[in-house]
């Protein structure tokens, strides 16, 4: 088998990975050296299905000793098997690279033998690119649940982002799909990423730090940061019956818990005919774009999980995105004055982002903003015009200011496109996956049971009897979070 | 300059210059020697005169070009001069009297009211030059994602690119530091500007004339093994072309590497011919 036949398998297998972004590291340039980082990243190309590509995505091998029922490489699939050997991945990386058609390596895996010798691999490839090749591009490594600490460590010492999968937004649905993976055995490694980040950022902060007034050495031997640019992780949404409200409170604990630079969704597409999983359900594809909407709310816009969503409504709206939604029904703070409105309250404009929202306090220090220079800073006027006022004059063009209608004028339908799964082919009807049986069937409803258990220790994260009700009905039957806090030994 | 002083400053005048960055910077320096307002800066090839306008030419003078950055810098700081620089590379045709509008302005003022000015985007006179500012920027970016290399059989790699703007001067510090191991040449088709890096400095030219020579042997496999693997990466129940076009504007495809296939007429590039990569083969 010829290098690209490889490619092509491995490339196929690791498609459905969802984390191709090279961003969260600024690293310049070297003599000698190949590449640098950009801290915003930077897509090289996009595919037929406008995703980017800005990594090599691959697996070092599709052959695995697990069989998770969603996913293509599971061991009872009958796929062409393949794998790289590091020093073929190396060399393509770099051919790759030098080309210009990507920002350095995705590097996942299948569980070949064990996590040990699958991540020894691994290590061995990245330690070809750093050193033999002198590569200072971005690399973004998977940790394969199991692995030993001590490989973890060298594989951080190595990368610039590392990543462990969730799989699943819950652990009911991870036992059901995967039986052989555990939540202790997926958080150890999540948990230990953050610290040996922490404890590398310290250490590196106190080696800078001059102790004496003397003229100090910055020190010879310098080594390699442990996941500067952070971790991340990922999970498949739809494939069981978890809320948006579970979700998003799941995201939430992560961020805050383990300190993660993202979290990914992945809308399931059917790549099985596992009886445990729904086959004749449309692609989720609108549901991880308002996702998507949401985590940003979180990431950049200051906001909290209980402000996107409750548990009485535990699904985002379709037809407005979350930002919209909460300007509507919370019409008793609009409009806001843009020419003295803080930071943080232009942010929950519809409409002005954290761009936009900068622009114009910059450019409000000496023009007095009125709706032609709101439309030539850049910002979505026809959206925020409903919730602004400029020098005391309010700018929504004769629309009556109530929910109903704000919510009319808001509507934004996701742009499918005029092709394939989301052009509108599909009807309405057709994309529920809760009201059709194979899921109900499959995953039960009646787990409610044994939800306080879960509920009443997760709580423990929050503050107030309030937030602490929330968790316990956010994380439910589910135990994620619950997980994110105890402190359980890993089984060995 | 001396003689040109003399004349009676003329009322509706265009200025011509020799469409790089010096020229208009030269062209803003003799508007203040010869007290004229001049109604429209321009390149030679892009001169449209108005009805009764009269048109000066203006000679390049890298020593005047200077004064004039010199006192951007002390009147309104390194990124207003950044800003300019960038604007002054773009096609736009109003480029030109944006910049001069803005010199003006800045001029007219003590430093420290114009600190920070051109960050204000809903400046008159400012913003238009932010604007163009971040429209070189973009497509700057755009060259960085999408610029595609070759590697030549005497050991150069080589892009060619069709950018709106003549980036190619702010990409060579880019690519200079990321692939300070090589030498390589990246030439704008449009603008007929090749940046040339030798291994250690890099150097602009202007010429129409490209030469290659044959590619080297594992070009045509490596093509094959990166299109493969774009190929691989599609999943087909997302496909949604509307997306990847608002990414990849259509215009840029013809030069790159996975999609000049998919163009329409398809006569960019000739395919090269297929060959395998060796297994274990050093590339």
């Amino acid at each position: 088998m010829d290098v690209q036949e490889k490619l092509e398998i491995l490339a196929d297998a690791a498609k459905y990975d969802v984390a191709c972004t090279s961003s969260g590291l600024q690293r310049g340039s070297k003599a000698g050296y190949v590449g640098n980082a950009l801290g915003a990243g930077c897509c090289h190309s996009f595919t037929p299905d406008g995703r980017c590509i800005s990594l090599l995505k691959v697996l070092m091998t599709n052959v695995c000793v697990y069989d998770c029922a969603y996913c293509v490489n599971r061991c009872s699939n009958e796929v062409p098997r393949a794998a790289f050997t590091p020093e073929e991945l190396a060399d393509l990386t770099m051919a790759f690279y030098r080309r210009n058609y990507i920002e350095g390596l995705f590097l996942s895996s299948g569980v070949i033998g064990s996590p040990d010798h699958t991540t020894e691999l691994m290590i061995r490839t990245l330690q070809l690119l750093r050193d033999h090749h002198r590569f200072r591009g971005y690399i973004h490594a998977k940790a394969v649940p199991g692995t030993s600490p001590e490989l973890i460590d060298r594989l951080g010492h190595l990368a610039d982002r590392m990543s462990v999968n969730l799989e699943l937004p819950s652990q009911t649905s991870l036992s059901l799909l995967c039986p052989q993976k555990t939540k202790q055995r997926i958080i150890a490694p999540m948990r230990q990423i953050r610290d040996n980040m922490a404890q590398d950022r310290e250490s590196r902060g106190i080696s800078r730090r001059s102790a004496t007034y003397l003229p100090s050495t910055r020190p010879k031997e310098r080594g390699r940061a442990f996941a500067p640019a952070g971790q991340s992780t990922q999970m498949i949404i739809g494939a069981t019956p978890e809320t948006d409200f579970q979700i998003l409170n799941l995201s939430q604990a992560l961020y805050k818990t383990l300190q993660l630079k993202r979290v990914f969704f992945s809308a399931y597409l059917p790549v099985s005919s596992d009886e445990r999983l729904p086959q004749n359900v449309g692609v989720q594809l609108n549901r991880e774009h308002r996702l998507y909407q949401a985590d940003w709310l979180l990431r950049y816009y200051k906001f909290d999980v209980s402000e996107i969503i409750s548990a009485s409504a535990p699904n985002l709206e379709m037809d407005v995105d979350p930002k919209a939604a909460w300007a509507v029904n919370h019409l008793d703070l609009f409009p806001v004055e843009v020419n003295t409105a803080p930071l943080e309250v232009l942010l929950r404009v519809p409409g002005i982002g954290p761009r936009g929202a900068r622009l114009i306090l910059r450019a409000r220090r000496t023009t007095c903003l009125r709706e032609g220079e709101l439309r030539k800073l850049g910002i979505a006027f026809k959206r925020a015009r409903y919730f602004i006022t400029c020098n005391g004059k309010y700018q929504g063009n004769g629309v009556e200011f109530c929910p109903d209608a704000l919510r009319a004028q808001l509507a934004s339908p996701i742009e499918g496109g005029r092709h394939g799964a989301r052009s509108g082919k599909v009807l309405p009807g057709q994309l529920s996956l809760f009201g059709s049986e194979v899921g109900r069937a499959a995953i039960g409803a009646g787990d409610k049971a044994t939800m306080p258990a879960g509920g009443a220790i997760g709580a423990r994260q929050l503050q107030g009897p309030a937030a602490a009700e929330v968790a316990a009905v956010a994380d439910g039957v589910f135990g994620w979070q619950h997980a994110l806090q105890g402190r359980q030994k890993v089984p060995a | 300059m001396s003689a040109d002083a003399m004349l009676e400053p003329l009322g509706n005048v265009a200025y011509v210059h020799d469409g790089t960055t010096e020229g208009l910077l030269s062209a803003i320096f003799q508007a203040y020697a010869l007290h004229e307002q001049p109604e429209d800066f321009s390149s030679k090839a892009g001169l449209q005169p108005r009805l009764g306008q009269s048109v000066r030419y203006i000679e390049t003078d890298a020593a005047l070009a200077s004064r004039v950055k010199a006192v951007i810098v002390r009147k309104a700081g390194r990124d207003a001069w950044d800003a300019v620089l960038h604007a002054s590379l773009s096609d736009d045709p109003s480029a030109g009297v944006a910049v001069y509008r803005f010199v003006r302005h800045v001029m007219a003022r003590p430093a420290a009211a114009n600190a920070g000015l051109i960050r204000n985007m809903a400046h008159p006179i400012a913003g238009p030059v932010a604007r163009l500012n971040r429209s070189v920027m973009n497509e700057r970016h755009l060259m960085l994602q999408f610029l595609r290399f070759e590697h030549f059989e005497n050991g150069i790699w080589f892009a060619k690119c069709n950018p709106k703007a003549n980036v190619v001067p702010l990409l060579m510090g880019w690519f200079a530091g990321r692939f300070n191991t090589e030498r390589f040449v990246i030439y704008d088709e449009v603008h007929q500007v090749a940046g040339i890096y030798d291994g250690a400095n890099w150097y602009i030219a202007q010429t129409d004339e490209v030469h290659l020579p044959q590619h080297s042997d594992e070009e045509a496999a490596m093509q094959a093994a990166w299109k493969g693997f774009y190929d691989a990466m599609t999943i087909s129940a997302r496909y949604h072309p509307e997306l990847r076009r608002q990414f990849i504007p259509k215009r840029l495809w013809r030069n790159i590497a996975e999609l000049h296939d998919e163009v329409a007429d398809g006569n960019a590039k000739s395919a090269l011919p297929a060959v395998a990569i060796p297994s274990g083969r050093r590339l």
